[in-house]
């Protein structure tokens, strides 16, 4: 439940500020950490992540021990069993796949961060716009989310990545194309209940302009669920890379991802008879995503306590 | 795997030398069949004094049996389950299983080949022996063996388009397929030799232009009407029709009368070529002497018009008078797959596209019922195979060579592994770009590791070439320069050429740093895929900076053949089974979508190929494509890392099984037959 | 309500156009001919360029659009450049087999999750809703195509259970229980990444309808803990869930493409899949519209399920 503000007379924009927002910051964001850490298994999650960042930010200065470059080629040994020259074994060019799972959480993670920020951005400024201005903006704004969103999300992707070549700025595109329209649709909901309150037409009331209010006093208010969401997608988004990879059209070798290094498990044999190709993607990934899905959880739970249970 | 290339390269050097060109309307003596099938024989059957004579090894292997030959005691042997038969050289006692068996008259050699008393043939393994005086045909009868019936399970790992129509069936599973349904005026035997199919012979007269086919007069389609010459005509003639769509509308220049029918001035009624409707109406270059006899003309000699142009399977033609080329094979083709009537040894009962089709056995088959009753070709994600093996539900698959280990492992699996005449090359821009220049082209050959490649990414599944003539041909040479693996002859030529090493390494020329782009397609051959990283190091360490651009097919085809938007091409062919370059490295190939899309041309390269084809004699080619495969080793349009085997997986209970190269996988389809 | 739903019918064309539109644009935007492969390797390229010309490649993209639509229009949507058959004939043919397998494991999803969300929530911090809390966060954060292929190992090849792939078989009668035999895996499969969601969104939900006013009031009033949960509670809880059902639509028609490849399932999304491998732009284009066209569909039905179910709500 909002606060209610009851002003007894117009306030000046500072006091709003002070009210609506800066006094909520804080002691919120205090509120929202303790309820946060309340969650084990979200503070285990976002533990493990933190990890995983750093591993793949530090891959250059962690795989150096091991002796081999991200795409070196072993030439001699290609599609090797694990042994002490390749812990994990290589892959079908002779790369040395522990130091491929190390790199390939920079791209895996960076890649669904990354456009996971874009989007969320994109979409939140689209549905602010049509929020604010409602009427033919908003209609027209949402129009396009309608017929975005009527895409088969996964196909289109594909089909944009097939099109448009492999390389990895085309899989973002794609993937930001057909992705903004969520945030849009959920930033504008907010908007609409959010205008008519007090302190938005207040604040309109002592001459404030749109973008200001918009930013300043209305976007703060709708930024949990967008949170909340953010976190889930991204998770939605490794995984969506790693599918396309399976069907050949995520990132391409050589640079590494758990999506591609797990989809040379793509076979029965493989399956069966070497683990050690799949079972370190596969794990990575599943320990990535299991752990934004807690962290995403954890995050609902503490920014929105009417969902506490 | 040296030896086995060089003996398969002899085999087709005698044979190839002695086929299409010379051969008069072929009679065969004595014809022999074993359970319908033909054998075929170095050596003819004799008739000695009123007593006929049999290739001893040719009929016993036909038959299902080991052949062994002990020069010192002089003595044949043959080996077929439990049953073991000796015989000895003017030797009248023979043993069966050491029973002693008194022969009519002892065995003797001819030509390097045992022949024997032709009555013996039933006595050592079983069934039946007869001879008709009045056709001299010889059929050997065994209903026991081999065993009849069952059905075969295979795999597609791609859907097929579903055009069975053999003169358009254009992707690897519909031309299999229709291979199954359709025969042709003549196939390829077991040593890649073309023999009669529904032509029983056919002959080139003097001058090399007049090409005549005989056809068998008991060849039928599947619904009992005979094979005739204006089946044969409408099947040609529609693939030369300005309207047709699809793979073999090329190589047809050389017909007298081709260029008219094109234009439709002659051939057709006007309102039939309009429409696209073809009918039997001859032309000046393809027409019949009676029903059974049709003639080929060309207006000057084309050494290879007869293996890569007459090879295509016949349609009946009396269905098609309603269907216009430009529609056959499609969905709106009645005859496609709801009511095909081909003349091969499987006839399609079911089709389900995309999921699978259901041949049955034609039990009229001219060349033999075959053992097995049905054929069952399913779609499968080639990711479950081995799983399918293991139950037991897939008899014969393609294996690519990096899946080979789970396969082994697999008991009840053998794998058949066969050089093919598929090669995978490094196509450079010859015309324009840094690879323009010989001295880099060369550079990158001296840079690249061959043997490297091909023992540690194709893990020896294949072998060296060195020029387009493909190791098989009869015109493959190794009297080439071969670019054998020296960095440090590389660097010294690109130093020579004025490359010199800057700062990071890489190589710079007028303030111009070596940079060379390398396509090739991120789709498919996973081993290609692999390669292109291995050669991006191997050229870093001559100081030359690839960058890798990789495509899917359309794209490639685009930017590559169609733009010449790029530097090099990394990139596989398959090659026919005869060597001519044209199409793939003369100058008609340098146009818009041709596949010389490095724009390889010159002056003497152009006369060499020209020159090679005006005369069949395989000896006179020879020689000319010595001359032309030097010169291209010298100029070096592309790099040839390795000529490919074909690997394949299948079930021991399939019999018979000799998939050879060139497609010919499943070419004696009607000779497998199930031990369980 | 029947205004409502009128509005909201005519609202679909106008999405479809604009669908079409930007399908088109990109579908077209792509490098490479897809005519390439009718050639053969010694095609003159006269004949090439003629061919082209007359198939009107080289037209320019407006000019296209307005065939497409043009055709689309009269409800046909062009021949296959692949194969030549028209193109609504093969959707026809193969949309069935993927509605069969998207709503088999909609309906898996749907009443496994109910269920199991109920007791979860019914008995929440207990050892059940420990256990089910897990399986659905493993059941979200496993690759799809992976876990296809380990319940392919597992059913098909280890324990033998299951046929691995395709609808039928070949050369045997076609009857409903083949199909069903063999629909069971990939629509399991398939169904397992929404009934780990649902199974989690039906305990959520469920649980904040148990604290609600009313069911206190229930429960005071001395109601059967049975009667409250499954009488007065779970109707509610189920409101926001069938709204999931129009959600999943596109999660489920995503993953068809990978199943019904795995799976050797011959249906849209293996056709689509091929399309994109061969740029068979008709196919590609009526593809991708048909598939647009069930997503709001889906959406239609799904709000409109939701009016029904929630007597609070009023469509104007």
């Amino acid at each position: 439940m909002e606060p209610e503000l009851k002003p007894a007379l117009i306030p000046t924009e500072a006091e709003l500020l002070r009210e609506g927002l800066t006094a909520r910051s804080d002691t919120w964001a205090r509120a929202v950490w303790r309820r946060f850490t309340r969650n084990r298994m979200a503070v285990i999650g976002l533990g493990i992540l933190l990890l995983l960042i750093l591993i793949s930010v530090l891959a250059p200065v962690i795989t150096r021990p091991l002796g081999w470059g991200r795409d070196e080629i072993d030439i001699r040994y290609i599609r090797a069993d694990p042994s002490a020259r390749h812990p994990l074994g290589t892959d079908s060019a002779g790369r040395d796949n522990l130091v491929r799972l190390i790199y390939g959480g920079q791209v895996s993670l960076s890649l669904a961060l990354s456009t996971v920020v874009i989007y969320m951005v994109l979409g939140s400024v689209v549905g602010a716009v049509a929020g604010y201005f409602g009427k033919w903006v908003d209609n027209l704004l949402m129009r396009l989310v309608d017929i975005v969103l009527s895409f088969p999300f996964f196909i289109l992707a594909l089909t944009i990545v097939a099109i448009r070549g492999p390389q990895i700025s085309n899989l973002v595109i794609a993937l930001i194309i057909l992705s903004w329209p969520s945030p849009a649709r959920l930033i504008r909901g907010e908007f609409l209940s959010i205008r008519e309150r007090d302190y938005v037409e207040a604040a309109r009331a002592v001459g404030a302009s749109p973008l200001r209010i918009m930013f300043r006093h209305m976007l703060p208010n709708a930024l949990a669920p967008l949170i909340v969401n953010a976190t889930l997608d991204v998770a939605y988004i490794i995984l969506t890379e790693a599918a396309l990879s399976y069907l050949g059209f995520g990132v391409r070798m050589p640079i590494p991802t758990w999506g591609n290094m797990l989809s040379e498990a793509n076979n029965m044999a493989v399956l069966a008879d070497k683990p050690w190709i799949w079972v370190p993607p596969g794990l990575m990934i599943f320990l990535t995503v299991m752990c934004i899905n807690f962290l995403g959880d954890g995050l609902r739970d503490a920014l929105d306590p009417r969902l506490k249970e | 795997m040296k030896r086995y290339l060089v003996l398969l390269l002899l085999a087709f050097m005698v044979i190839l030398a002695a086929t299409p060109t010379s051969a008069a309307r072929p009679e065969q003596k004595y014809p022999v069949t074993f359970n319908g099938h033909p054998i075929g024989f170095d050596v003819e059957p004799q008739n000695v004094n009123g007593r006929v004579f049999v290739p001893f090894r040719a009929i016993f292997e036909k038959m299902g049996a080991k052949v062994y030959w002990d020069e010192a005691t002089q003595t044949v042997s043959a080996d077929r389950e439990e049953t073991s038969i000796n015989l000895t050289i003017g030797n009248k006692t023979a043993y069966v299983n050491s029973n002693p068996i008194q022969l009519s008259d002892a065995p003797f050699i001819k030509n390097g080949s045992t022949l024997i008393p032709l009555r013996f043939v039933g006595e050592a393994l079983g069934g039946t022996v007869t001879y008709d005086p009045a056709t001299t045909a010889i059929a050997i009868v065994d209903l026991k063996y081999p065993k009849r019936g069952g059905t075969l399970n295979m795999a597609m790992w791609n859907k097929p388009d579903g055009n069975f129509h053999p003169e358009v069936a254009s992707d690897t599973y519909s031309n299999w397929v229709s291979g199954m349904m359709y025969d042709g005026l003549w196939r390829y035997d077991a040593h890649i030799v073309p023999q009669p199919a529904l032509a029983d012979g056919w002959d080139w007269d003097a001058s090399n232009t007049i090409l005549t086919f005989y056809l068998r007069p008991d060849a039928k389609f599947h619904d009992g009407k005979p094979v005739t010459a204006d089946d044969v005509i409408i099947s040609f003639k529609g693939m030369m029709h300005p309207k047709y769509v699809g793979p073999r509308n090329s190589g047809w220049d050389a017909l007298m009368g081709y260029d008219d029918y094109t234009k439709g001035i002659n051939g057709e009624t006007k309102a039939n070529f309009e429409k696209g409707v073809v009918t039997a109406t001859p032309l000046a270059g393809l027409y019949k002497l009676d029903d059974h006899t049709v003639v080929f003309r060309l207006a000057h000699p084309d050494a290879a018009f007869f293996i890569t142009q007459t090879v295509f399977g016949i349609i009946d033609g009396s269905k098609y008078t309603k269907v216009p080329v430009q529609e056959w094979g499609l969905a709106s083709d009645p005859y496609n797959t709801k009511a095909p009537n081909g003349t091969g040894p499987f006839k399609m009962t079911e089709y389900a596209e995309g999921q699978y089709v259901v041949l049955v056995a034609n039990d009229n088959y001219w060349s033999g019922r075959p053992y097995i009753d049905k054929v069952v070709w399913r779609v499968l994600s080639s990711d479950v195979a081995v799983g399918e093996f293991k139950l037991g539900k897939l008899d014969i698959a393609e294996a690519e060579a990096d899946t080979l280990d789970y396969y082994r492992v697999m008991n009840n699996l053998k794998i058949a592994e066969f050089p093919d005449l598929v090669y995978q090359e490094l196509m450079f821009n010859w015309a324009k770009g840094p690879t323009s220049e010989k001295a880099v082209r060369h550079a990158i050959a001296y840079g690249i590791d061959r043997m490297a490649i091909i023992h540690n990414l194709l893990k020896d599944h294949g072998g060296t070439m060195y020029t387009p003539l493909h190791p098989l041909l009869w015109a493959a040479t190794e009297d080439v320069e071969k670019y054998g693996f020296n960095p440090d002859r590389a660097r010294q030529i690109l130093d020579e050429a004025g490359w010199k090493v800057g700062p990071n390494g890489i190589r710079v020329r007028d303030g111009k740093k070596l940079h060379i782009k390398m396509t090739y397609p991120n789709v498919g051959n996973p081993v290609r895929r692999a390669t292109a990283p291995v050669l991006q190091q191997m050229m870093k360490d001559i100081g030359i900076e690839v960058e890798l651009v990789g495509y899917d097919w359309p794209t490639i085809n685009t930017k590559v053949f169609d733009q010449k938007d790029f530097d090099m091409l990394m990139i596989g062919w398959q090659v026919v089974f005869d060597p001519d370059p044209t199409g793939m490295w003369d100058k008609s190939a340098t146009a818009q979508g041709g596949f010389n899309a490095g724009g390889f041309v010159t002056d003497e390269s152009e006369r060499l190929i020209k020159e090679a084809k005006t005369n069949p004699d395989i000896e006179f080619r020879q020689e000319v494509y010595r001359k032309w495969g030097k010169l291209w080793a010298e100029e070096l349009p592309a790099y040839i890392f390795y000529a490919k085997n074909t690997t394949m997986a299948y079930n021991d209970r399939v019999k018979n099984f000799n998939p050879l190269p060139g497609g010919l996988y499943y070419w004696n389809l009607e000779e497998l037959w199930l031990s369980k | 309500m029947r205004r409502y739903l009128a509005r909201r019918l005519l609202q679909v064309i106008p999405i479809l156009f604009g669908v079409s539109l930007v399908l088109f644009v990109i579908v077209h935007s792509a490098p490479g001919n897809p005519y390439a492969y009718l050639f053969g390797p010694r095609t003159d390229p006269a004949l090439k360029e003629r061919l082209m010309r007359e198939k009107g490649f080289y037209d320019p993209l407006p000019v296209q659009y307005v065939r497409w639509i043009k055709e689309t229009a009269t409800g046909h949507f062009g021949y296959s450049l692949r194969n030549g058959a028209p193109v609504l004939d093969q959707i026809m043919e193969r949309l069935p087999r993927t509605l069969l397998l998207t709503s088999t494991a909609f309906l898996i999803a749907i009443l496994l999750a109910i269920p199991i969300g109920v007791i979860s929530a019914t008995r929440q911090y207990s050892l059940v809703d420990y256990l089910v809390t897990s399986f659905s966060f493993m059941g979200i954060s496993l690759p799809s195509f992976f876990a296809a292929l380990v319940a392919i190992y597992l059913f098909a090849v280890t324990w033998r259970i299951f046929p691995s792939n395709g609808m039928i078989e070949a050369g045997q009668p076609h009857t409903f229980w083949t199909v069903l035999y063999h629909l069971i895996l990939p629509a399991f499969t398939l169904g397992l990444r929404d009934l780990a969601a649902y199974s989690r969104y039906t305990r959520s939900s469920m649980l904040e309808v148990l604290r609600q006013d009313y069911v206190r009031t229930a429960r005071s009033k001395g109601l059967a803990e049975r009667t409250v949960v499954y009488k007065h509670a779970l109707r509610n809880s189920l409101i926001p869930v069938i709204t999931l059902f129009g959600f999943s639509l596109p999660g489920l028609f995503g993953g068809a493409i990978i199943f019904e490849t795995i799976f050797a399932w011959p249906g849209m999304g293996l056709l689509s899949f091929e399309a994109v491998g061969n740029r068979d732009y008709p196919m590609l284009m009526a593809v991708n519209l048909f598939f647009a066209f069930l997503v709001i569909t889906g959406n239609l039905v799904a709000d409109i399920l939701y009016a029904v179910v929630d007597p609070r709500i009023r469509y104007a």
